[in-house]
């Protein structure tokens, strides 16, 4: 039934080939995806990068199962997930995956708690000791160990966030996806969130695929992706917010979109020369 | 502001399906009660009956009554609907807010929504009845030839057009009157945290509906003392019943939270259970809105049920002999089957209410189930989410409409024949299973829809919304 996926050399957390995803009518249709190909190493960090509209969210939910493709296949590890039924799919988000939102992340009707356990509660399942412990850790190291019996609109939004990322890891999933998870927070709070998802791959090795507009959080990747106009433009390892912000605006320009270089916080500065144009993969194909 | 709020209504009209059924439901009732009142008159008369003038009065008085109940049961569930939108609405008011716009205008733009729902629901409801009456005459001239003509009087269509529009309007200020207070600073927040009333607010209706209920209790028990000496007891006790049924539904959340909080937390260990239960207690206003609307239905039916069995008993007592007891009987019989046809509309309002509030809150919830179903939320698991919600609710509002029930026909019936001896309530086991069956029977069917609305909640396009 579902082929496995190709062959490279590392152990890959997520595989896609070849995806589309066309949105809108077959008269006037939006190509939210152009044919991306991609593989993530196992316990590395992505960041997605690209101007507003380039088809990041899109590509992201697809990865994850949210949405189907247009065509094009993806693999979760070996497993292909394209053209699974819904049941087994939810099954497999709720085991394997975990999720983080730039903003409503969480359920108002649940303490911050509960909604740490969800995944748990909604496999009915009671945790182990291992797990208890292991969600025990999770909450200190998150500093929520306070703030457990409250009500999300009793929390701030980096409080929020937190509990966000406790509920992805506290299943121990292969790979965390995150939306701009830092989006609606203050630096501060930003870049303790952005912090957090480092460690999970540091710590716990965890793969992380991050989308974001700000260099500096792109920072703590291993990996940038650049996209536009639904397609991968540019793939480079990761490096200092400057080196990420110079290279996003030099590639933003050479790709004749001057007006929206802006988005990587560095003003286009007609220096459209500079920057190499290979890229190094951190994964090998 | 009035563009906005035609806009709105155009987008969200199918949120309104809901009032504007129940709408017309009043007006087709109405129609038809109008009409078999007037068909009757005209029948007697040409039957060589001199003077109808007092059978007439007394048709259209309890006509009236039960059209009075229906229409109390249509506004509860009427602003209900209302109330939910407008909570759903809450975060776009308080940004209408944010840029200017006075309470009072939001409060004008609600009443374009009632005037909406009230016209479309008399014109429907007002054909249907019409149609319902041509129908029914032809086929009882067919049939038994019965000779009978369409009766047409100005008031078929005034009585029920002035009634729905009243109605719906009041409703509509009723159920806005919350997001009125909106302040605007909810438009900046991010999370519109939660839509329940202000607390003094909520305070204030506690406190009301506690006032009510203790004086509608006082007038219950005069109405029944009274009824010992003389059968205008019902007089007094009528006036206590609305008062403290009003009182009831103003206090409602005050009173179903600890019931929801209780039964909730006797639900098993499942995923979708728990979730159903945190729902449920998580907006204890949403949640009494919805029990109530079952409350008011099995309330009503097993009120008359209660009095009219206790009538029977009481009759079974009185005459010894065994003919007269049989006429009386199926007199009693017959009687208690034109009431319940004429509940049976208070008791459709009352079923389109908890639907129309369970799917309300699906759609309400819809960025919720989106992050339940992207953390694994089986399909399945939101079709049981929803039908837990809704057979819980329904069968707490099932239970507290049947001792209200009980206690109201008690009241009813020891008020207008307790000079025949005093008795204590009766009341078949059959009906209480029937009852509870039928809650539970119904809600599984009301959850059906919803739930699968639930299951479809696509994850993608739901969280990209916000
Ligand atoms: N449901 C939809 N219907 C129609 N078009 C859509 C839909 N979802 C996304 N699109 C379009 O697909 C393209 C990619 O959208 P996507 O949300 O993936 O962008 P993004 O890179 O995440 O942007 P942002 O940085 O603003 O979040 C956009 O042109 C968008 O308008
Ligand atoms: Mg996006």
């Amino acid at each position: 039934m579902s082929t496995s996926a190709p062959n490279t050399v590392q152990t890959r957390a997520v595989v896609a080939r070849n995806l589309t995803k066309m949105f809108g009518s077959p008269e006037s249709p939006v190509h939210a995806l152009r044919g991306v190909d991609l593989d993530v190493a196992a316990g590395s960090v992505t960041a997605i990068m690209g101007p507003s509209g380039s088809g990041k969210s899109t590509l992201l939910q697809v990865l994850a199962g949210l949405d189907t493709p247009t065509s094009g296949q993806v693999w979760l590890a070996e497993q292909e997930i394209t053209g699974m039924r819904d049941e087994p799919l939810t099954l497999l988000r709720r085991q394997r995956m975990g999720f983080v939102f730039q903003a409503f992340n969480l359920l108002p009707a649940l303490s911050a708690e509960e909604n740490i356990r969800l995944p748990f509660l909604l496999a009915g399942s009671r945790p182990s000791a291992d797990d208890e412990a292991w969600i025990r850790a999770v909450v200190t190291r998150l500093g929520l160990t306070e703030r457990l019996s409250h009500r999300p609109h009793q929390l701030s939004g980096g409080q929020q966030q937190r509990v966000a990322i406790a509920r992805a890891l506290v299943t121990r999933p292969d790979v965390i996806f995150a939306d701009e998870p830092s989006g609606a927070l203050d630096s501060a709070s930003g870049d303790e969130v952005l912090g957090l998802l480092r460690s999970a791959s540091t710590e716990y090795g965890q793969t992380v695929v991050l989308i974001t507009h700000d260099p500096r959080a792109a920072s703590v990747a291993d990996r940038v992706i650049l996209m536009s106009d639904g397609a991968v433009i540019d793939d480079f390892a990761g490096g200092t917010a400057e080196q990420i912000s110079a290279r996003v605006s030099g590639r933003m320009n050479g790709h004749g979109a001057a007006h929206i270089a802006g988005i990587a916080g560095v003003q286009p500065s007609g220096n459209t020369t500079a920057l190499p144009t290979s890229t190094t993969p951190a994964v090998a194909e | 502001m009035r563009l906005w709020a035609l806009r709105e209504l155009r987008e969200t009209a199918g949120r309104y399906a809901a009032g504007v059924a129940v709408v017309a439901v009043v007006a087709a009732f109405a129609v038809l009660l109008l009409e078999t009142i007037e068909v009757f008159i005209r029948m007697l008369s040409t039957t060589g009956m001199q003077d109808a003038a007092p059978v007439r009065a007394a048709l259209t008085s309890v006509g009236l009554a039960f059209l009075g109940i229906a229409v109390l049961t249509a506004a509860i569930v009427i602003s209900g609907t209302f109330a939910t939108v407008y909570a759903g609405r809450r975060r776009d008011i308080a940004l209408l807010r944010l840029v200017g716009a006075t309470s009072t205008q939001i409060k004008r733009a609600s009443r374009i929504d009632g005037l909406a729902v009230g016209a479309a629901g008399a014109i429907a409801g007002i054909a249907a009845g019409i149609l319902v009456s041509v129908a029914a005459i032809g086929i009882l001239n067919a049939s038994f030839g019965a000779g009978l003509e369409f009766a047409w009087t100005p008031q078929l269509v005034i009585v029920p057009a002035v009634v729905c529009l009243a109605v719906s309007t009041l409703a509509a200020s009723s159920g806005a009157k919350i997001v009125a207070r909106v302040s605007p600073a909810e438009g900046a927040r991010s999370d519109a945290g939660s839509t329940q009333l202000p607390a003094p607010a909520q305070r204030r209706r506690g406190i009301a509906g506690i006032v009510l209920a203790v004086v509608g209790s006082g007038f219950l028990a005069l109405g029944v003392i009274a009824g010992l000496v003389s059968p205008f007891g019902l007089l007094i006790a009528f006036p206590g019943g609305v008062l403290s049924i009003v009182g009831i539904i103003l206090g409602a959340p005050a009173f179903t939270a600890p019931i929801v909080g209780g039964v909730t937390r006797l639900l098993g260990r499942r995923g979708s259970d728990l979730l159903a239960g945190a729902n449920l207690r998580a907006n204890p206003v949403r949640t009494a809105r919805t029990v109530v609307s079952v409350l008011i239905g099995v309330t009503l039916v097993t009120m008359f049920t209660v009095a009219g069995e206790m009538y029977l008993a009481q009759t079974r007592a009185y005459f010894g002999d065994a003919i007269e007891l049989e006429q009386v009987s199926q007199f009693i019989t017959v009687m208690l089957i034109v009431v319940y046809v004429l509940t049976a509309f208070s008791v459709l309002v009352a079923a389109i209410g908890l639907g129309s509030n369970l799917s309300l809150s699906v759609l309400q919830r819809q960025r919720e189930i989106a992050v339940l179903r992207s953390v694994g939320l089986t399909a399945r698991q939101a079709r049981r989410m929803v039908l837990v919600e809704s057979v819980v609710v329904a069968g707490i509002g099932a239970v507290l409409g049947l001792l209200l029930g009980v206690l109201y026909g008690f009241v009813g019936a020891n008020s207008t024949f307790g000079v025949q001896g005093f008795s204590g309530p009766v009341l078949s086991p059959w009906f209480v299973v029937a009852v509870l069956g039928g809650a539970v029977g119904f809600s599984v069917l009301a959850s059906i829809l919803p739930g699968r609305r639930a299951s479809r909640v696509h994850p993608a396009e739901a969280l990209r919304d916000s």
